[in-house]
């Protein structure tokens, strides 16, 4: 039930980013979204679910289909690495990534005013995870499932 | 370990197949799939899109009525200048542009848009080569220069608005026909430059094209409408002055703008 919920809430949160960024708003919402789904869920397939978001994405947009894809997977493999190094389900974590990745994803794919965007971005990474969260309680550290073991 | 040495594979296995689409895409095989996902989003693009405009376009009465008043304003002088307009054209039987050369397009993506904070720098029209749309052509609305078709495939079109960084194309002021080249500076802004220090810039005076057509006809026209100078920055010592100029048309509130696709 679980599970099903969680690809559901993806499909529909990753729909409306992939809208709103390709239509009316300048904002990484695609890689929030996938930021926040690795960080809570921990789960390789968000790898594949990274690749066909960004061929959607690049499609929409006129660019280079597969860049906004090698973008993502990138930084999502750099989630996974500071899983060693970092409690990844903290609002620290979620800020600095956020705050990183959308800078980054600025730099490389164009930007109108940078800071405000990245401010911007940051918060829309904590709206996300907040919901995330609280539709999927984060469970104790002991039942977490992480590519450690 | 095991665990992380299969997270290494898997990210590998999709970085390659991911490199391979990129390589497809520089070559133009992966354009059916790119229109086919177009197709699909499309509609709900237009959706979001439009309501979002009409949020937007909202305004208060006190501001109607203020907007009211300068409308009928500018009526009245462009009678006269219709007027004016007519009789020379039956003098010299010019139309421009010719109302069948004009193919409305609608907006659905605006890609580089940010409401309320920053002008969109580019377009994506629902128009696309099948429709006489290729790169180079100019969109217009109501004789508003508006900006140039980048990119088309078959049904869609991406275009690089006039305010966009990389633009830039000869403009000229219709009162002291000063001659300059206007440069787009990001975030729908537009300056007039390389203007010589011995013309005249006024603020307020109108910006428009001069005209970058080749011997196809293709390329900027003459006389589309750039927008006002609202500032003019004049040093002695410098070789030219500058002037900031705005654009007449909020191109955010656009619910659709018109291809000039010839005759």
């Amino acid at each position: 039930m679980i599970g099903s919920m969680k690809y559901f809430l993806l499909f529909i949160l990753l729909l409306c980013a992939i809208t709103l960024e390709s239509t009316i708003i300048q904002l990484p919402l695609v890689l929030l979204v996938l930021l926040i789904f690795t960080i809570v869920f921990q789960d390789e397939w968000i790898f594949s679910v990274g690749i066909f978001s960004g061929f959607v994405l690049d499609a929409l947009q006129f660019r280079i289909v597969g860049s906004s894809s090698l973008f993502f997977l990138v930084f999502l493999l750099l989630v996974f690495l500071y899983e060693r190094k970092f409690e990844l389900r903290s609002v620290w974590f979620v800020l600095i990534m956020s705050g990183v990745g959308s800078l980054l994803f600025f730099v490389l794919f164009g930007s109108s005013i940078l800071v405000m965007q990245t401010l911007m971005s940051v918060l829309m990474g904590l709206i996300l995870f907040t919901i995330v969260i609280h539709v999927f309680p984060l469970p104790d550290k002991e039942e977490l499932r992480s590519w450690k073991k | 370990m095991k665990k992380r040495q299969m997270i290494y594979s898997i990210f590998v296995i999709c970085i390659l197949f991911t490199i391979l689409i990129v390589v497809f895409s520089q070559k133009n095989k992966a354009s059916g799939l790119g229109m086919a996902t177009q197709f699909l989003f499309a509609p709900l693009q237009k959706t979001v899109l439009h309501t979002t405009v009409s949020i937007m376009a909202k305004t208060s009465p006190q501001d109607i009525t203020e907007e009211n008043k300068m409308l009928k304003m500018q009526i009245a002088k462009l009678q006269l200048i219709a007027q004016d307009n007519t009789a020379l054209r039956d003098q010299f039987h010019i139309t421009h542009p010719s109302p069948h050369t004009l193919l409305p397009a609608t907006i659905v993506g605006m890609p580089s848009y940010f409401p309320g904070i920053a002008a969109p720098d580019e377009l994506i029209l629902d128009k696309g080569k099948q429709d006489g749309v290729t790169a180079g052509k100019v969109v217009v609305y109501r004789d508003n220069f508006i900006g140039t078709i980048r990119i088309s495939n078959d049904h869609f079109s991406l275009v690089t608005v006039a305010g966009n960084k990389g633009t830039s194309f000869t403009a000229k002021t219709t009162q002291t026909m000063a001659l300059g080249v206007a440069k787009g500076q990001g975030n729908g802004q537009l300056i007039l430059d390389n203007v010589v220090l011995s013309e005249s810039l006024q603020v307020g005076d109108t910006v428009v094209t001069n005209g970058d057509t080749n011997l196809n006809g293709e390329g900027v026209l003459p006389g589309l409408i750039v927008g006002k100078i609202t500032s003019v920055e004049k040093t002695p010592s410098a070789l030219f002055q500058t002037a900031n100029v705005q654009s007449l048309v909020n191109i955010a509130k656009l619910p659709l703008v018109f291809v000039i696709v010839g005759e």
